[in-house]
């Protein structure tokens, strides 16, 4: 174990000797700056957004169709009308809000582990430290693959926050950072428990 | 880790009562059929071949008991079972949380005991053996606990036997409550109401009492000269509704109300004191090394060892009786088992789930034993911080916000003597934000983080800094505006519907350093299940 209390530079390459001759750790996982998400990610969040709100638009005009059909209150026009407003209602949210989301959304990983920001109104700040790590999963959702983008979820024994996903990351670098989070841990802490 | 494959397993049968427990068991499971069947059986005799459908568990009881085996493994228990679908379950010792023994009387005539293992997992037991004998239990407790370095200590105290109805053996207890602080403690957790419901509900579900006629006797029955009156008026517009609710507050309608509250008030007292004294009889909690061992139960006798440093987190409860009373629980917080507590301080809904560690003892008892039960959570000096400033401003605000047009509409609508009981309530809620802010408060100590609050009752938590998995800074957009902020910490105590500890309306700025303080802190220690 290092010395944890004394703010000890995670440097790039500590004992070579001591490791299998890995490459140093890229600076972004040791810097400890906000880092912000990947700028794809507001692309990759409209995209699940719009699919979202076309499942929405779609569920709106089956219903608005019976509602034409069957009724002889409501006109054509008038559920068409209503068809637009409600399709606006859903498509605007998702294409307006994923960069003010992404305004807020930042991560930063410090000397002891992972710091998460989210959320535009409602503001939370998550703190992982490695030690606390149980695993760690890269995930990557079709739209996410097509921008090469992937979520990183730090899975903890805790249990309100058992699992606290971070979206947005550049594939290769949700793969260094894992391996980074977990190669630190065991080295610091040893095995498990 | 796999044990060395040179050493051979011993496998280990269920003693041969097993069988006479799992039967019985079986049979529990179709009680109330079968008590039915007997009630209702008009004698023709048929009824009595569908006691057939109880061969099939029989045959379950007999299959299991002849498959069930258990073995050491140097690192894990080993539990097989099934025939047909076999199961070979491994349960690391490192990761058994409680062990926790039942015996009901007939299990104590014949000396042996349920054993229930719990893992980190959550829900249900990781593993339910069917009754063990004292020599098999031993040799188990000893499997599980028997290798932290911290037992090899207590060992030297003196060879501990198990067992559950002489509890005389271990040392002087932590906690050894008589009869009487069963009856208080009965006296002040109301118990009673779910009993009442759920007897009221039987009653009603198997037609047991006729309500309708029951309430016709209650009403002829004039116990102050007359019945419940309802005043003759026709509800018509909002001036019929006012006339009617001042037609009920007469005097002999208020006295009956009264007799009424009283007579339900006793009923469920007296059923709480039951329960309780049923629950808790002869409950002692003692310490042998690094373990905590507590028995409890009149009936059914249930002793539950639990490691002291697997505790997530300590909290001490009292709910506004205990509180006038001066008492209070103490309950732990582990992975198999969380705490269920409101945290307002009011006595929890269900008590099933909850390790305490003592029921009801004098509130400088309660705190006490959370030193005796962790003593390094206590080093040092407490700071204690209270709210960030102006928050009983925002609160009474908040409330105000709802109460006052209320008051408005109902004085406008109805008439000015209902704005009193507003009135009233303003004042009530005044009392109890003031005492919410002015008892809340949060310190951070060396090897645990302290939180305390309560309106009339009280609900103090211990947080060691090694168990905190999570911290957690939220702000809302009336946070943001007031300059606060909310701190979660959570561990791995089970409870999906509440992080552990939640210390709201922090100062922004204290809580942010408060954050970073708790995230060195947390990565400077390894976590220990």
């Amino acid at each position: 174990m290092s010395h944890p209390e004394e703010p000890v530079e995670i440097a790039p390459d500590p004992e070579p000797a001591a490791h299998e001759p890995a490459a140093p750790p890229p600076s972004f996982l040791t810097d400890g700056g906000e880092r912000p998400l990947a700028p794809a990610w507001i692309t990759v969040s409209r995209i699940n957004g719009l699919i979202r709100a076309a499942v929405f638009t779609a569920i709106a005009a089956v219903g608005l169709t019976i509602a034409v059909v069957a009724s002889d209150t409501v006109t054509l026009a008038a559920g068409a009308m209503a068809f637009v407003s409600l399709s606006l209602v859903f498509v605007l949210p998702a294409l307006l809000w994923p960069p003010v989301a992404y305004r807020y959304s930042s991560y930063r990983f410090t000397e002891e582990g992972i710091q998460l920001r989210r959320g535009a109104i409602w503001r939370s700040q998550v703190a992982v430290s490695r030690s606390r790590i149980q695993h760690t999963d890269v995930s990557q959702g079709p739209i996410e693959r097509i921008y090469g983008l992937a979520t990183l979820t730090v899975h903890t024994a805790g249990n309100h926050y058992a699992a606290i996903a971070l979206p947005g990351l550049d594939h290769a670098e949700a793969l260094l950072a894992r391996d980074f989070l977990l190669a630190a841990r065991a080295a610091d802490f040893g095995d498990a428990v | 880790m796999p044990s060395e494959p040179g050493a051979p397993r011993e496998e280990r049968r269920l003693p041969g009562i097993a069988l006479i427990f799992s039967f019985l068991r079986s049979l529990q499971n179709y009680a109330l059929p079968l008590l039915l069947l007997l009630f209702f059986s008009r004698g023709d005799g048929y009824e009595r071949w569908l006691l057939i459908f109880l061969l099939p568990s029989m045959a379950f009881s007999l299959l299991r008991y002849f498959t069930f085996t258990y073995s050491f493994g140097s690192d894990d228990l080993v539990i097989r079972s099934g025939l047909l679908f076999r199961q070979e379950r491994h349960i690391p010792y490192s990761r058994i949380q409680n062990v926790d023994l039942r015996q009901n009387p007939l299990h104590r005539l014949a000396k042996v005991a349920v054993v229930r293992l719990e893992t980190g997992s959550g829900g249900a037991a990781e593993a339910e053996i069917e009754v063990l004998r004292e020599e098999a239990i031993a040799e188990l407790r000893q499997a599980i606990f028997g290798r932290g370095p911290e037992l090899a200590a207590a060992e030297s105290e003196g060879e501990e036997r198990f067992d559950l109805t002489t509890a005389a053996a271990a040392p002087a207890p932590l906690v050894a409550l008589r009869p009487a602080d069963l009856v208080l403690r009965g006296l002040l957790t109301g118990r009673g109401w779910l009993l009442v419901g759920a007897g009221l509900g039987i009653a009603y579900q198997f037609d047991l009492v006729d309500f309708d006629d029951q309430l016709e006797k209650l009403q002829a029955t004039s116990i102050l000269g007359s019945s419940f009156s309802v005043p003759q008026v026709e509800i018509d517009g909002l001036a019929g509704v006012a006339a009617f609710v001042q037609g009920l507050f007469t005097l002999q309608n208020l006295l009956l109300l009264l007799l009424f509250l009283a007579v339900v008030l006793v009923a469920t007292r007296l059923l709480s004191i039951v329960w309780t004294l049923a629950s808790f009889w002869g409950f002692r909690l003692s310490r042998r090394g690094d373990d905590l061992t507590s028995e409890q139960g009149l009936i059914t006798r249930i002793s539950a060892t639990l490691p002291r440093h697997r505790i997530q987190a300590l909290e001490l409860r009292a709910g506004w009786l205990d509180g006038l009373f001066g008492r209070a629980a103490v309950v732990a917080a582990t992975a198999g088992r969380g705490l269920k507590s409101a945290e307002n301080g009011e006595s929890p809904s269900s008590e099933q789930a909850d390790l305490f560690l003592a029921p009801i003892l004098r509130r400088e008892a309660a705190e006490d034993l959370m030193i005796k039960v962790a003593p390094e959570c206590f080093e040092g000096d407490l700071e204690w911080h209270g709210f960030a400033a102006g928050t009983f401003g925002r609160l009474f605000k908040k409330s105000l916000l709802i109460l006052l047009p209320l008051a408005f509409l109902a004085g406008w609508l109805l008439g000015p003597v209902f704005v009193l009981p507003i009135v009233l309530l303003a004042g009530y809620e005044y009392l109890t934000t003031r005492r919410y802010v002015d008892r809340s408060r949060w310190a951070l100590g060396r090897q645990a983080i302290f939180w305390r609050t309560g309106v009339f009752g009280e609900v103090s938590k211990v947080v060691p800094l090694e168990k905190i998995q999570v911290v957690m800074l939220k702000s809302s957009p009336f946070d943001r505006r007031r300059g606060t902020a909310t701190v979660q910490v959570d561990t791995a105590a089970t409870d999906m519907m509440n992080p552990t500890l939640v210390l709201p309306f922090l100062d922004a700025a204290a809580a942010r350093d408060l954050l970073s303080r708790l995230e060195k802190e947390t990565g400077r220690r390894s976590f220990r299940w």
